[in-house]
């Protein structure tokens, strides 16, 4: 069967082999390249004009893909690796401190997270998972940080509806003097605290005290311009 | 002169570019005759063959002959024609059949219209190859550089070709 289908084949490549394919005379042929050169006389600078905007258009996309690549990388770098980096941190404190950290509250700096809580600064290290706890240290606020703390005391809730203790009635201290300002600043996020002392009179006193004034004190985070719970 | 500096010169040179019509167009005529067997539509799609050769002159490398490159571009085109023709195909074939039936055939006298109708029923690739390796008189490997094919899928598509032919000329043929 196979040898039947192999002598076949060689029979129908011998018909093949046989046969004489149409020849077209040379003169025909060359009456045909002659009305072919009389439509490359109207078109050949079209075409190659064509072919070279072409290619132009071509540099130009390779250019603006190149861009292209080059924002996404750049946009990667921005924003997605300090998100990633802030939902690490977010997770390492939660499985290390068991504290829960919104996400807006991680700060990113130098590929490290880092988070203020309670008066200390949390710094997470990402790649090896280490978690460091730094105390702030004590500085001279500036005037202008000064007046910036005050005017933020001054606008806000908080010191408009003072509690001093649980259980007296609100009153407003956002008009009344302010005793002292300290600043606190993180060593490794640099970010910074002020401390302001603001007078107040305690609603009731112990039988027989003299009338007295005490101090009330807020934080104020003057970058996020409001006060520390 | 030099065929690779022809090409260069031709990118922007009209009349280089005359040279290669002069040198390759009777070649590329020939092959397009013989796979489409009409004489307006070869001349057609030669033109158009040169045409085509000349837009994308810039992404011939040289890596292999000019020719090959040309009959490439005309393989293509005559493919895509045939492509266009398939609503017709079907009307065509039937016209086929029905010469092929009333044909006195005799097994010892082929002629290159018999063998074309044949040709006819084949996938465009199969024609490809069979023209290129019977008529063209290229080797398995220049065909495949034409078809842009690997030498072994070129020689299976040949293979298959003929495997097909023979059943079709079996079915018209009896004592085949």
């Amino acid at each position: 069967m196979r040898k039947k289908n192999k002598k076949d084949i060689e029979k129908i490549e011998n018909m093949f082999r046989s046969v004489k394919p149409p020849e077209l005379t040379d003169e025909e042929i060359e009456s045909y390249k002659e009305d072919f050169n009389r439509v490359l006389l109207e078109k050949f600078s079209d075409i190659t004009l064509q072919r070279d905007r072409r290619r132009v258009l071509r540099v130009k996309l390779a250019y603006g893909l190149a861009i292209f690549a080059l924002v996404l990388t750049l946009f990667s770098f921005m924003y997605v690796k300090p998100y990633l980096i802030r939902v690490a941190t977010a997770r390492i404190i939660n499985e290390q401190l068991r504290i829960n950290i919104a996400l807006k509250d991680v700060i990113v700096k130098d590929g490290v997270g880092i988070v203020i809580y309670n008066y200390q600064e949390v710094v997470v290290n990402v790649p090896s998972e280490t978690v460091e706890i730094f105390q702030p240290v004590e500085y001279e606020p500036s005037d202008k940080e000064r007046e910036r703390a005050i005017e933020i005391i001054r606008n806000s809730k908080e010191s408009k509806d003072f509690v001093a203790k649980e259980g007296e009635a609100p009153q407003d201290i956002s008009k009344n003097d302010v005793v002292s300002i300290e600043g606190l600043m993180f060593p490794n996020s640099g970010k910074k605290l002020v401390e302001v002392y603001i007078t107040y009179t305690p609603e009731r006193y112990p039988p027989n005290a003299m009338l007295s004034m005490t101090t009330a004190k807020f934080t104020v985070d003057i970058e996020k311009g409001e006060i520390q719970p | 002169m030099d065929e690779k500096k022809l090409i260069k010169r031709a990118l922007t040179d009209r009349e280089a570019f005359g040279e290669i019509v002069d040198l390759y167009y009777k070649e590329v005529f020939r092959y397009i005759y013989k796979r489409t067997f009409d004489r307006e539509l070869s001349k057609d799609l030669t033109q158009e063959t040169f045409l085509r050769a000349l837009k994308y002159l810039n992404s011939f490398k040289g890596k292999t002959l000019f020719i090959f490159y040309l009959l490439r571009i005309a393989t293509n085109l005559i493919n895509d024609h045939f492509k266009n023709e398939k609503r017709l195909r079907d009307i065509k074939d039937k016209h086929l059949n029905s010469v092929s039936a009333k044909r006195d055939i005799r097994s010892d006298s082929y002629d290159y219209s018999f063998m074309f109708d044949y040709l006819k029923k084949l996938p465009e690739i199969q024609q490809t190859a069979i023209t290129l390796v019977y008529f063209e008189d290229k080797n398995i490997k220049e065909a495949a550089i034409i078809m842009g094919k690997s030498y072994a899928v070129t020689r299976i598509i040949l293979h298959s070709a003929l495997s097909n032919l023979k059943k079709e000329i079996k079915k018209d043929i009896k004592n085949f």
